[in-house]
Order: structure tokens, then C-alpha cells, then sequence
């Protein structure tokens, strides 16, 4: 098949990908360490040792959605070739998660890796998105808008998780986690800031209405594996770490972030709060 | 200390009170600002749901070029008179800084 070129460039600057590596990577060396951990479940709420289960088979599924990220991004290299960079960081928290419900002494197991497989992620994925995807909408764009408020709301939930855990240790790598979630929403928001750079002008219009859509009718990657209903670790699970709170700093800040693409965009717009600290700050 | 000359500028509470029910009566498609009062509530009276409340905000920070600050509880603002009270109160900081 004939290669398509993108309508107009992902990263029409060279140093648009720096920025994933660059604003506060780390590389995770400690995962063997995690090996030694033990962690007392006694002290652990049960709601937070499910999302624990849960959140690792979400982040274990990553192959599922970099096979959807790829379908969008397409023959946009660039994307593409993060998209599998940033699967690595995801499976990365699986890792980290598995860790951590091992410390604990509740493991995955055969059970919970064959209802992740039993899952149709990918079609059901696909037509959530193709559902929710505004008419004429640049499908790399789209996406990015679904990447942003997605990544955001796992900084909500990890931050809330880590909140709630009951130690301390374990509420620092929680956190750790979070912070990378950070990361993942930014990069998607600076593709789509340099994105709409040279974009025609009714693409970036386009991007206010899509958030409007995606955030009236939030779909976590777990909703479409079926696993996930069955075992209670569906969004419900998600949100009930959440309190009300959690809920208004997350609309707050992506209302915030998207209404900035109601006008052009202007140069050095102002850089929103850092979520995770936000959260932590507000423990009572 | 706030200034005294930017304090005078800024709009009076009945004034920013009826532009609140007239940025709820579009937002809302509604012909008349009637069912619109101060003690309305927002989610009960009005059907102001969550993506309302996400209208509202850039409606009204697009109307007096305010930013509503990262901590601002929206779960809290359940009647128009609340929203009245975030925008005089961010106006009377923006005069004073
Ligand atoms: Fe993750
Ligand atoms: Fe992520």
C-alpha cells in the first residue's frame, strides 16, 4: 500500500519528543528491589488492595492500546514510535504493581491474566472512540484530547490511591506512579499545542467540543474487558477512591486546559498546577 | 491594601448577579431568566449537570478574565448565588493585587 503522509506534522518542532524524556523521567531502577518488600495488608483498606489488582491488569493491558494508538497515529512515525515508548513506561507500573500486591501477599493470578485476555479491548475500544470522535476531527488529534483527559484522570486515581493506602512506602511509589501519569497527560497536551500550531484553523476548533464529549461520557480502558465487571474493578471501583474533591480539582484543571484551545493559541499560555501535588496537599 | 480606584470599578453584586442568569439562561437555551434566582439550585432546579458546571466555568471566566483558582471546589457551588459569590470575590483579589 501506498505510504499517506499526515495532513500536517505531529511534531513540526524537533524537540517536541525531548519533552517526554526530559520534565521529570525516571527510570524505575529499584523494580528488583520490590522483590524484598513486605508489606503488612492489615493496614491496607480493601478498596485500595482491588485497585491495586486492578490498576496493574489495566497497566499490564497496555499492548491492547498502543495496538489502537497505532491505528490512529498511523503512518505518523512520529507518534507512533512514541506510543510504543510510552508502552514501556506503562508496562513499567504493571511491573511496579505486581510488586507491590506481592509485597503484600496477594499476587496476580492465572485467573486474573486469562479474564484480561478474554477481553475484545481493541473493537470495543475502537468503536467507543469512532462513537465519541467528532465528525472531520483529525483522528491523531482526537486521540490525544481522549490521551489527555485518560492520563489525567490515572493522575487522579493514583494520587487518591496513594492518599488512602495506610503506608507509607507504599504511598511513595503510588505517587512516584502518579507523577509518570503527569507526564503522560503533558505529553499528549504538548502534541496537541504544537499540533494545532499548524493545523488549519477548524481543526483546532474542534478540539473544545471533543473534550466536551469526552468528558461528558468518561470511558476507562476497563470497560471494555468485560474481566473487569465481573471481578467489581470496574470504573466504579476507579471512582470510589475518589472523593468529591478529586472529582472538581480534575474538572477544574482539563476544563481549564481545553478552554485554552477555544481561541488561537497564544505563546507562553500559562502552565496549569502541578495535579499530583494538589492532591496531596489536600489531605485532611 | 486594595486600591481605591479599582475598587469603585468593580461591578456591583446585583450587576454580576444578573449577568450570571443571563450567561445560565444561554447556556441553558432558556427564553426567559425567570426560573433563574439566586437560590435556584444549580443541579435540582435548573438540570445544571456536570457538563453544565464545565460550561459555566469558562463561561465566567471568559466573561470577567478570570482564572478560577485550581482549589476551588465546584461540588460547593450549587446555586447561581454561589457562582455570584466566586466571581466578587475573585474580582475584588484581582483589584487588590
Ligand atoms: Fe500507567
Ligand atoms: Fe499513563
Amino acid at each position: 500500500m501506498a505510504y499517506t503522509a499526515p495532513p500536517f506534522p505531529s511534531f513540526p518542532r524537533p524537540d517536541t519528543l525531548d519533552q517526554f524524556f526530559v520534565a521529570g523521567r525516571h527510570m524505575w531502577t529499584d523494580i528488583d528491589e520490590f522483590k524484598k518488600w513486605k508489606l503488612d495488608p492489615s493496614k491496607v483498606p480493601a478498596e485500595v488492595m482491588h485497585f491495586l489488582r486492578s490498576t496493574s491488569l489495566i497497566e499490564y493491558g497496555v499492548s491492547q492500546y498502543v495496538r489502537s494508538y497505532l491505528h490512529y497515529y498511523g503512518e505518523d512515525f512520529k507518534l507512533s514510535m512514541w506510543s510504543a515508548i510510552w508502552a514501556a513506561e506503562e508496562y513499567t507500573h504493571y511491573l511496579v504493581l505486581r510488586r507491590m500486591l506481592e509485597a503484600l501477599g496477594d499476587g496476580l493470578t492465572d485467573e486474573d491474566y486469562a479474564g484480561l485476555e478474554r477481553g475484545d479491548f481493541y473493537d470495543s475500544y475502537l468503536s467507543y472512540f469512532e462513537s465519541a470522535r467528532l465528525d472531520g476531527f483529525d483522528q491523531r488529534m482526537a486521540q490525544l484530547v481522549f490521551g489527555v483527559v485518560q492520563e489525567h484522570s490515572a493522575v487522579i486515581a493514583y494520587t487518591a490511591a496513594s492518599k488512602k493506602c495506610g503506608i507509607p512506602e507504599l504511598a511513595a511509589v503510588l505517587k512516584r506512579v502518579a507523577r509518570d501519569e503527569v507526564r503522560h497527560s503533558r505529553f499528549n497536551q504538548v502534541t496537541l499545542e504544537s499540533m494545532v500550531k499548524v493545523c488549519p484553523p477548524e481543526q483546532r476548533e474542534m478540539i473544545w467540543p471533543q473534550f466536551r464529549v469526552v468528558i461528558s461520557g468518561l470511558q476507562m480502558p476497563q470497560e471494555h474487558v468485560a474481566y473487569f465487571n465481573e471481578k467489581h474493578m470496574g470504573s466504579e471501583l476507579y471512582h470510589s477512591l475518589w472523593d468529591e474533591k478529586d472529582w472538581s480539582r480534575m474538572v477544574l484543571y482539563l476544563t481549564q486546559y481545553f478552554g485554552r484551545f477555544r481561541k488561537p493559541l497564544e505563546d507562553g499560555v500559562q502552565e496549569l498546577e502541578d495535579p499530583v501535588e494538589l492532591g496531596i496537599a489536600e489531605t485532611a | 491594601m486594595p486600591q481605591p480606584d479599582s475598587v469603585s470599578a468593580l461591578p456591583a453584586r446585583a450587576e454580576v448577579l444578573a449577568k450570571v442568569r443571563t450567561l445560565l439562561a444561554e447556556l441553558l437555551d432558556l427564553e426567559t431568566e425567570d426560573p433563574i434566582q439566586e437560590t435556584s439550585l444549580l443541579a435540582e432546579d435548573l438540570q445544571v449537570d456536570s457538563l453544565g458546571m464545565v460550561d459555566m466555568v469558562t463561561l465566567v471566566e471568559e466573561a470577567y478574565s478570570l482564572r478560577l483558582p485550581s482549589n476551588t471546589d465546584l461540588t460547593a457551588i450549587k446555586t447561581p448565588g454561589h457562582i455570584v459569590d466566586l466571581v466578587v470575590a475573585l474580582l475584588e483579589k484581582k483589584a487588590a493585587a
